[in-house]
């Protein structure tokens, strides 16, 4: 690594820094954040985050691999870099930094984009994968980053940043810059965890987004978790009973997609989908009988009628 | 860098899953019943991800890896990295590197250095 450049970087990033805090005018989140103190601890710090500093334009890489090897996973930047960083661009888009959190098993969970939320899932114990931009909205300086902790009484967020292993930055300017970024954080929990501020929809949407990938294993078992948090949650048995019926243990399916009509009768695609469970299990009558009420449901959808069509004819 | 101008239009942003696969399958998709009527078509789907690839390749990502790499976003991804293209000003065949800006980060100044392979 050259040392002249590095230092230019640097120095540049500072600058950048000085003229934010400079410019800061209005910060409603911060404001509302210490007129009404959350009851948090007044100070979290995630110390034992890995550190692993940033190469080139490897900031991402680099975060990733932080919060990767804080879950468990054993993985360097230049690996995820691979997977990851784009050369023209020297960089990395965010649906590849989501994309490849999920080859480690990880659940890309998206939080709210409140302020809040950051210190209630650090106070959890969740480091949080954050986009910043650095500098204006005309002139971005996109960075990638880990944020470790808080500290309350001095009004500062505590991150992991390119080549610093920690910096602070204070919730002010922390939340101009992250508005800059569209408020873009990232929770990466095991499938047998959800992040504390996260909403069912987002939840899912990681775990259904595991499930495309072909991560079959660890969608079910988000599902799982999902159903333990939100028991009525007709989308999280469904899902369920997706990834049941994709790993061949069709009873569970059965059950999980009845689980579901029980929350949401009208459902025809669900009844349609018990059907094939039933029929995977040799139902023959009682599939037919499921489909039948798909079509009930939904006389006019062609593909409940073909359905009914393969589930009668002889294998 | 001409890249970066076109950043503001379309960065980034928690975009809604909205789509899945039409049921083409017998089984209908976990995603497919979350996106109920908003299903959208196969076929553009995986034109959508073709192009997607070439873009990467464009980038400098290696052939094999780009498809690699395409293969590993959901079909919601790629929808969501069309929507954004569809709603910026810098769509047209002349801006297809820009377009795959979209969501990508840069880092504070530039020397230039290429990942090795």
């Amino acid at each position: 690594m050259k040392p002249e450049p590095e230092r230019a970087r640097n120095l540049a990033c500072t600058l950048f820094l000085v003229f934010l805090l400079g410019g800061c005018a209005t910060s409603p989140q911060t404001r509302l954040l210490l007129d009404n103190p959350p009851d948090l601890p007044q100070q979290v710090e995630l110390t034992e985050v890995p550190f692993f500093p940033q190469k080139k334009y490897y900031c991402g890489p680099a975060a990733l691999a932080e919060v990767i090897n804080f879950r468990g996973g054993n993985v360097h930047p230049d690996q995820i870099a691979r997977q990851i960083y784009v050369p023209e661009l020297k960089g990395s888009l965010q649906v590849e930094v989501v994309a490849a959190a999920r080859q480690y098993d990880l659940l890309p969970v998206e939080l709210d984009g409140r302020l809040e939320s950051l210190l209630r899932e650090l106070a959890a114990g969740n480091p949080v994968f954050v986009l910043q931009n650095l500098a204006i909205d005309l002139l971005p300086v996109w960075h990638y980053e880990v944020l470790i902790g808080y500290d309350f009484d001095a009004r500062k967020m505590i991150l992991r940043s390119g080549t610093n292993r920690r910096i602070t930055r204070p919730f002010a300017t922390f939340e101009k810059t992250w508005q800059r970024a569209d408020y873009w954080a990232l929770a990466l929990v095991p499938p047998d965890q959800i992040p504390v501020t996260a909403s069912a929809g987002d939840y899912l949407d990681a775990a259904i987004g595991m499930e495309q990938v072909g991560r079959t294993a660890i969608a079910r078992q988000a599902y799982e978790t999902a159903l333990g948090r939100w028991p009525d949650n007709s989308l999280a048995y469904s899902g369920l009973g997706n990834t049941a019926y994709a790993l061949g243990d069709y009873a569970a399916a059965e059950s999980a997609y009845r689980a579901a009509l029980e929350r949401k009768p009208d459902q025809a695609a669900i009844w349609n989908n018990l059907a094939y469970a039933l029929a995977a299990q040799g139902r023959r009558a009682d599939s037919i009988d499921a489909i039948r009420q798909a079509i009930e449901l939904e006389p006019d959808n062609p593909n409940f009628a073909a359905s009914l069509g393969e589930l009668k004819s002889p294998q | 860098m001409i890249l970066k101008r076109f950043l503001r239009y379309l960065l980034v942003a928690a975009a809604a899953m909205t789509i899945s696969l039409p049921a083409q399958s017998a089984m209908v998709g976990t995603a497919q019943l979350q996106a109920g009527s908003a299903a959208i078509e196969l076929a553009t789907i995986a034109d959508q991800r073709d192009w997607i690839r070439e873009q990467l390749i464009v980038g400098g990502v290696a052939e094999a890896k780009a498809a690699e790499r395409v293969a590993a976003m959901t079909d919601a991804q790629i929808q969501e990295v069309y929507q954004r293209i569809d709603s910026s000003p810098a769509g047209g065949t002349s801006a297809l590197l820009v377009v795959v800006v979209v969501l990508v980060v840069l880092e504070v100044m530039g020397y230039t250095d290429f990942i090795p392979d």
